[in-house]
This record gives C-alpha cells, sequence and structure tokens, in this order.
C-alpha cells in the first residue's frame, strides 16, 4: 500500500481480541498490500493482553485503532469500524488469518473489470504451524449466486470478501445475531445485491488453531435456521453437517465430530467413507491434510510462496 | 435478544466538562434500561479519565485513535447498539430526567416509530437562553423539506433501531445539516410522535462545533438536491446571521441578515436588529427570556442537572458570549 491520500481504495476492518501475536502478521499482510492505497482499522475488543501497546508500537499513519471497552462481538465491531472508514472499498481481516500481498489489488483489478459491487478470492486453510492443511479454490461467480442459500461456498470465513462501501450501505451491515454464521448471511444478501467478481489465487490463509472462536454447535444451529427463516432457501444439510463435523475435530470434540458426519451421511453427504478414514488417521495421531504436497500443484505453491514470508513471526515493537 | 430499552449514543472530543454533564443527564433517566456509548473522538484532554473515572455498568466506549467526524462517529456507535430504541445526545448538551421514558410512551401511544420533544437554548452554565414549543407532528414533517424544523440539534430524536437500520446513518458528507438530513428521511418513513414539553437542553457556547457558513450552505445545496426541496433560505441566512452575532462576528452577521431581508424575511430581520439596537442602547431587560410556564419546567429541571456538578473546568468556555441576550430564532 501506497500513503494514504484524502480518500483511499480500500478500509481494511480487523477486529481483534487477545491475540498480539497473531494479530501483528496479520497486520503486516495487511500493510504490505502492493499497489493499493488503504487504511487498516483495528478494532480492539476490549483486549486484556498486550494488544493496545502492540498497536500502539505500529508506526503506521495508515493504521487507526478503534478500542472498545467492554466486547460487543465481532459483527458489531466490524460494523463500528465500517461506518467510520473511508475507503471506497471495504475489506475485513480476522486477527489471526493471512493475506497474500497482492489479494487487494487483484480483487481491485477483478471488480472492475467485471463491474462488481464485490469480490472473493481462492484460499487455504493452514494450522497453527503454518502448515497449509486444505486447499479451497473458489466456486465461480454464477454457482456462489446460485448455492448460497444452502450453505456457504465462499472460502477463508470474513477474511475474503471485499465490498464496495456503497454496496455496503445498501445491503446492509453484518447481522450481530449470528455467531460464526454472520459472514454467510451477508453473502446471501450481497447475492441478491449483484453477482460477485472472483480472483482464482488462494489469496487467503485462515488458520485453525486452539483459540479459534469456540465452537457452540447449538449456535450455529439457531444461526442457520435463522437465515433460513430470512432467506428461505434450503440449507444444504450434508455439505453444513460435515462442515460441522471438521470444526468439532479441531475442536477436539472426536465423538461429536462422528455424529455430524453421520448426520451428512443421513443427507446424502459421498464423502462419508473417505472422512471416515479420515477420522481414523486423525485419531491414530496421523495429520488431517487433505491436500496434495504443494510441490505438484502449482495452485497450492503460490500460496505456500506467500505463506512463507508472512508466516514469520513478529514481536511487540517490532518494524512491520 | 437483549432486554436494553434504549442506546444511547454520544460523540465527544476534548470537552470534558460539559461531557460530565451530558452523561450524568443520561445516567439519571428514569424508568428506561439504556446502554450509554460513548465515542471518544481521540480527545487529548482529560476526557479518558473523566469516562474512567464513571463507575456504571451502563457506560460502554468506543475510542477513536483519530478523530473521523461527528456524524461518522455517532454512525460507529449506533452500530454497536443493542437496545430497542436509538438515542443521540451531543456532549454539550442535557436532557430531562423523564425525557427517554416520555418519548418512549409518546411513540407507543402514537404507534410511532420515531419521537422528538421539545427544547429550550441554553448557555455555558445552563442558563436559559431560549425556548419555545415545538410545532406539532404534521407541521414538522411538512415543514422539514424546507427547514430544520426539530430544536436541539441532534440530541432530541429517538427512533427505533430497526427503523434506524433501514433509514440510517448519518450522511458523513455533511457538516453540521446531517442531522436535518436524517429528519427528512424520518419523516418519510411516517409521523412522529411528540413530547411537546421541553426536555433537552441545548447548549450555545464559545466551542460549539465551529459555525462554517460555507459548509452549512453546500450541506443545504445538498439537501436540496438529494431530496427535491426548495430550502427556506430567507431563514437559513437569518439563523446564521444569529449565530454569527453570538460569536460576535458582526460583519459577518449583517451580511447573513441582509441575505435573509433578500429572501423576504424583511420583519423577521428586523426585529432581530431592533432587539440588537435594544441592546446596546441598554434598553433591553438582562433577564433574558420573558418567563411562561413553558419555560419553568425547563428551568425546573435545568436547576437539578447545575447541581449534579458544574460543567465548567476543562476550559472550555470563554467568557463574554455567554450573556448575550436571547434572539427569538431557530432554524
Amino acid at each position: 500500500m501506497g500513503a494514504s491520500g484524502v480518500s483511499v481504495d480500500v478500509s481494511v476492518i480487523v477486529p481483534t481480541r487477545n491475540r498480539s501475536a497473531l494479530l501483528l502478521q496479520a497486520l503486516r499482510s495487511a500493510l504490505r498490500q502492493r499497489d493499493v492505497d488503504g487504511e487498516v482499522i483495528v478494532v480492539d475488543e476490549g483486549s486484556t493482553d498486550d494488544t493496545p501497546r502492540a498497536l500502539e508500537m505500529v508506526d503506521d499513519p495508515r493504521l487507526r485503532v478503534i478500542r472498545h471497552d467492554v466486547p460487543v462481538g465481532v459483527a458489531r465491531a466490524r460494523n463500528s469500524a465500517a461506518e467510520a472508514a473511508t475507503g471506497e472499498w471495504l475489506a475485513f481481516l480476522d486477527d489471526d488469518d493471512l493475506w497474500a500481498p497482492d489479494k487487494l489489488a487483484e480483487q481491485l483489478t477483478a471488480a472492475r473489470s467485471a463491474g462488481a459491487d464485490w469480490v472473493f478470492s481462492g484460499g487455504v486453510v493452514i494450522d497453527e504451524n503454518g502448515a497449509i492443511l486444505r486447499a479451497q479454490r473458489p466456486p465461480d461467480p454464477d454457482t456462489t449466486v446460485r448455492v448460497v442459500r444452502q450453505y456457504n461456498p465462499i472460502p477463508g470465513g470474513a477474511s475474503n470478501v471485499i465490498v464496495r462501501r456503497e454496496a455496503w450501505s445498501q445491503v446492509g451491515a453484518f447481522d450481530a445475531r449470528l455467531r460464526n454464521t454472520e459472514d454467510w448471511e451477508f453473502y446471501i444478501r450481497l447475492a441478491r445485491h449483484a453477482p460477485p467478481a472472483c480472483v482464482q489465487a488462494p489469496a487467503v490463509a485462515r488458520r485453525l488453531h486452539g483459540n479459534n472462536s469456540t465452537l457452540d454447535i447449538d449456535e450455529i444451529m439457531r444461526g442457520i435456521r435463522l437465515i433460513q427463516q430470512t432467506h428461505g432457501g434450503t440449507p444444504d444439510w450434508a455439505v453444513l453437517h460435515r462442515w460441522l463435523a471438521f470444526s468439532c475435530l479441531r475442536a477436539g470434540r472426536f465423538w461429536k465430530g462422528v455424529g455430524q458426519f453421520a448426520r451428512a451421511g443421513w443427507h446424502g453427504d459421498k464423502n462419508v467413507g473417505a472422512d471416515l478414514a479420515w477420522l481414523v488417521r486423525a485419531r491414530l495421531g496421523y495429520k488431517v491434510k487433505q491436500t496434495p504436497a504443494a510441490e505438484r500443484d502449482p495452485w497450492l505453491a503460490a500460496a505456500s510462496t506467500w505463506l512463507a514470508d508472512a508466516l514469520v513471526p513478529v514481536r511487540v515493537g517490532e518494524r512491520i | 435478544m437483549s432486554d436494553i430499552d434504549v442506546s444511547v449514543v454520544v460523540p465527544t472530543r476534548n470537552r470534558s466538562g460539559f461531557l460530565r454533564q451530558a452523561l450524568a443527564s443520561v445516567l439519571r433517566q428514569e424508568g428506561v434500561i439504556l446502554e450509554l456509548i460513548v465515542v471518544d473522538e481521540a480527545s487529548t484532554d482529560d476526557t479518558a479519565e473523566v469516562l474512567a473515572s464513571i463507575r456504571d455498568p451502563r457506560l460502554r466506549i468506543l475510542r477513536h485513535s483519530v478523530a473521523v467526524g461527528v456524524a461518522a462517529a455517532r454512525n460507529a456507535g449506533a452500530a454497536t447498539a443493542q437496545g430497542e430504541w436509538l438515542a443521540f445526545i451531543d456532549d454539550d448538551d442535557v436532557w430531562a430526567p423523564g425525557k427517554l421514558a416520555l418519548q418512549i410512551a409518546a411513540a407507543a401511544a402514537a404507534r410511532a416509530e420515531w419521537v422528538y420533544t421539545g427544547a429550550v437554548t441554553i448557555g455555558a452554565n445552563g442558563e436559559i437562553v431560549y425556548g419555545q414549543p415545538p410545532m406539532p407532528p404534521v407541521e414538522v414533517v411538512e415543514a422539514l423539506p424546507r427547514y430544520n424544523a426539530i430544536p436541539g440539534g441532534c440530541s432530541n430524536v429517538i427512533v427505533r433501531r430497526g427503523t434506524w437500520e433501514r433509514c440510517g446513518p448519518f450522511e458523513t458528507q455533511l457538516r453540521n445539516t446531517e442531522d436535518w438530513e436524517m429528519w427528512i428521511r424520518l419523516a418519510k418513513t411516517g409521523l412522529p410522535a411528540c413530547v411537546a414539553r421541553p426536555l433537552v437542553g441545548y447548549r450555545v457556547h464559545a466551542t460549539n462545533a465551529s459555525l462554517n457558513i460555507e459548509q452549512i450552505i453546500a450541506g443545504t445545496h445538498a439537501i436540496e438536491q438529494r431530496h427535491h426541496t426548495t430550502a427556506d433560505w430567507g431563514r437559513l441566512h437569518r439563523w446564521m446571521g444569529e449565530s454569527c452575532l453570538r460569536r460576535g462576528q458582526r460583519k459577518a452577521a449583517l451580511g447573513q441578515y441582509f441575505k435573509a431581508a433578500m429572501r423576504g424575511e424583511v420583519r423577521g430581520v428586523a426585529s432581530d436588529l431592533w432587539q440588537v439596537v435594544r441592546r446596546r442602547a441598554g434598553l433591553a431587560n438582562h433577564s433574558p427570556v420573558p418567563r411562561n410556564a413553558w419555560l419553568d419546567d425547563a428551568a425546573h429541571w435545568l436547576r437539578e442537572i447545575d447541581r449534579t456538578g458544574p460543567a465548567s473546568a476543562g476550559g472550555t468556555t470563554s467568557p463574554g458570549n455567554i450573556t448575550s441576550p436571547p434572539l427569538t430564532l431557530t432554524l
């Protein structure tokens, strides 16, 4: 990014809470975006660790901080920052995720050439050591619009999509009633507003670690039903339960995961056999790595190249 | 869902003295469950300490490391609100203790999505400078496209949060006129309810958001374009003339009064100028406002506000313009 002028291309909104080490990595990946004028708005949700100090030490005029003394939840945190944003586009980045250095520039190019109001890219899922666990190639824009009410086809959680601020005002903010599913609900409204553009490259890395927002299956099921009530459509339970199954495994809740796989199978999920094999392997202590080796896949190789830089640890006070 | 009745959003910047009074008047609201969201716009005075000294679980603080402007600050606060109703109060204004409860009751009775009340203009020390009962809802809605018929700046209206989410937020491109533009949009959703009592103390003092005439004129043009209306320029210029006078900018005031007269406000301008002449000649009574029962209502609760603590400190006021007698105008 260059120095920010009067009005910037992109406002990057980063909600955070008590994750200073990961946050600094995320911020570095946002502040090092190439060929984009941007501002980064960190919303500190009442952190009690050294996050305030870490943010003060980041010496960059493009960084602004909004501090909530009491946490209000990630949806409201993002919404409040969006109201204070000045960029033509809004981007969101969770404090534990990472971006490729060309993410915003490529998304802007794709959106502008397609005349789109919102755009997403491909992504990878990484573990706490930065090893790639899954490759998530992006669905094409038509498919996205078609299936988005059945399940969330967009990789990278909330850290992927960028949206024109004007469209954001029309479509409305994140629904603060939802936890974990607020990004999906937002994409449903975006898809109804206009078709997206898409960047093929794996430009987002979503990190799975012990501290991912606590997995609350009941809460997610409540969210799915609320989304269904609001927007109609039939949830694709096979996909959703499979996603929940992996979430359970990740959270170390093996038997819950088995239950979710069973439900996915009941709803016609074709991957159950393979998944169970993964389960057994995971139970035996092998790594659950659902990707081919990067060296045999150029798409993935691109991700591992930028990830190597993005994952270099940052200490508080270090220049980023 | 939350059981909060009202979320109160207070944008503030370097006005800790007045802020303390504003917040006290919010936290003393009777008969409502509220949350108070202060948006501190990168204050460099002792605002942070003042806020820290208020130990009330209903208070939440958003601190912006860089100021984004009052409209965006209000929007940011509103984006975190959880209450059924949304209220705004500026950091230098004060509320009567029953303000929110009375407005909610009036809205329920009228099945209205938004409510306004009466306001009195007060000086730095809480003394009443001017006040007049508000116009009834039908007249307000009819007048809004031409001028801001709702007194009390942004510290008056409360709106159901669902309605706000549909027709908000404040237009951040506008300065000084963003409240008026918002009321025009709200008026399109339906008739407001009204509490005719004076429940807002709207403060005029030396550090009021600086009067930028060009910005107000540009804002009015923007509103005319956006809402396909014609503003009442005579009234607008007269109001700006009065505001200039209050700040001691006599030449600018004269210019505004001249423009107002050219726009047909001849009698109003003449009456204003006659007041000025009388005052300068020492003929004007120094007890500023002729009292009536409506103003006494305001005076009664304003005395209580004064007792809760002085607004002063912080050096936010300069003496001199405080005692300037009333000019019977509102925009």
